[in-house]
């Protein structure tokens, strides 16, 4: 109870947090999406609270309430609109409650790594990562497979290293939490190269 | 006259008094509410799950059609799925 308190407390004054690297979120704001969304407290996202934050989701797209998210309703980023297009099945012009939560289970077994049916911190932190570059699925089984995350790793590091310079700085990786970067640099020399990210996200998963 | 108004006073003084916790669990269930989202919109700004939701968009099939459309069936007698009623469900615990 005092912990969902402080969850949102925290949650309106971190909405205004800019991230320090490009525009991925900071990881005080990763955790605190995922804290509101693990109601049962248990570190991991059923799809059941994956399912709910959906609906919270579509209710706030939903600006007129009639139950369907139109097209003018959606923040139109070419990739958004591209999206609504392909998931609206029935070609209504609008996504229902049955497409876009359909379209969200989706993602949810897309970035479900171990195939536990639970999202971990890991694999909601790597999800996060990969929505703005996307996830070369080697197997094309259409899951991202821990097998493929040195495929998908090395485009997400190429657009996190903002100066260019073959290593991840901390503001650079400000999505990850410092633990997870300290853990990740093995040569304790403050960076991570891409050898590190890939050796470090394979061992969260025993790999 | 009076019994009446003593009557009207009371019973509009009881459902204000039983009515405040309501408001309140109402009040802090939008909060909560609020919270989640903002939350959720300042890690990733597209619903739809950018070049993710891109990918899976285009590789899923069509969702086949609801009864009412394939067979002319009125809207009483059309499938309402089981995401609708759960989305119906959410919606009206929340303005309970």
């Amino acid at each position: 109870m005092y912990r969902r308190r402080l969850a949102l407390l925290a949650a309106f004054a971190l909405v205004f947090f800019q991230p320090l690297a490009g525009a991925m979120p900071a990881a005080d704001q990763i955790g605190l999406a995922f804290r509101l969304m693990d109601t049962t407290q248990n570190d991991a996202i059923s799809p059941a609270e994956w399912k709910r934050a959906s609906f919270a989701l579509f209710r706030a797209a939903d600006k007129n309430n009639n139950d369907f998210i139109d097209g003018d309703e959606l923040k139109s980023s070419t990739i958004a609109q591209d999206t609504f297009l392909r998931a609206d099945k029935d070609h209504d012009g609008r996504l229902s409650v049955d497409e876009f939560v359909e379209l969200r289970r989706q993602l949810f077994t897309l970035a479900d790594l171990d195939h536990d049916d639970y999202l971990t911190y890991v694999e909601y932190e790597l999800f996060i990562v990969f929505e703005p570059v996307g996830w070369h699925d080697h197997n094309a089984n259409g899951r991202m497979d821990v097998s493929e995350l040195r495929v998908s790793l090395t485009a997400a590091f190429e657009q996190l290293d903002l100066d260019h310079d073959g290593l991840l700085d901390k503001k650079e990786a400000a999505y990850m939490e410092a633990k997870r970067f300290a853990r990740f640099d093995k040569d304790q020399d403050g960076k991570l190269s891409l050898e590190e990210l890939v050796a470090g996200y394979r061992s969260e998963f025993g790999v | 006259m009076k019994t009446n108004l003593s009557r009207t006073l009371f019973a509009t003084v009881a459902l204000l008094v039983v009515s405040q916790p309501l408001l309140a669990a109402t009040k802090k269930t939008d909060k909560e509410l609020g919270a989640l989202v903002a939350a959720l919109q300042t890690v990733s700004q597209d619903p739809l799950g950018g070049r993710l939701g891109l990918a899976v968009a285009a590789t899923s099939t069509p969702a086949p059609a609801l009864s009412a459309k394939s067979n002319g069936l009125t809207a009483q007698n059309s499938g309402v799925s089981a995401d609708q009623r759960a989305y119906q469900l959410w919606k009206n615990d929340r303005k309970s």
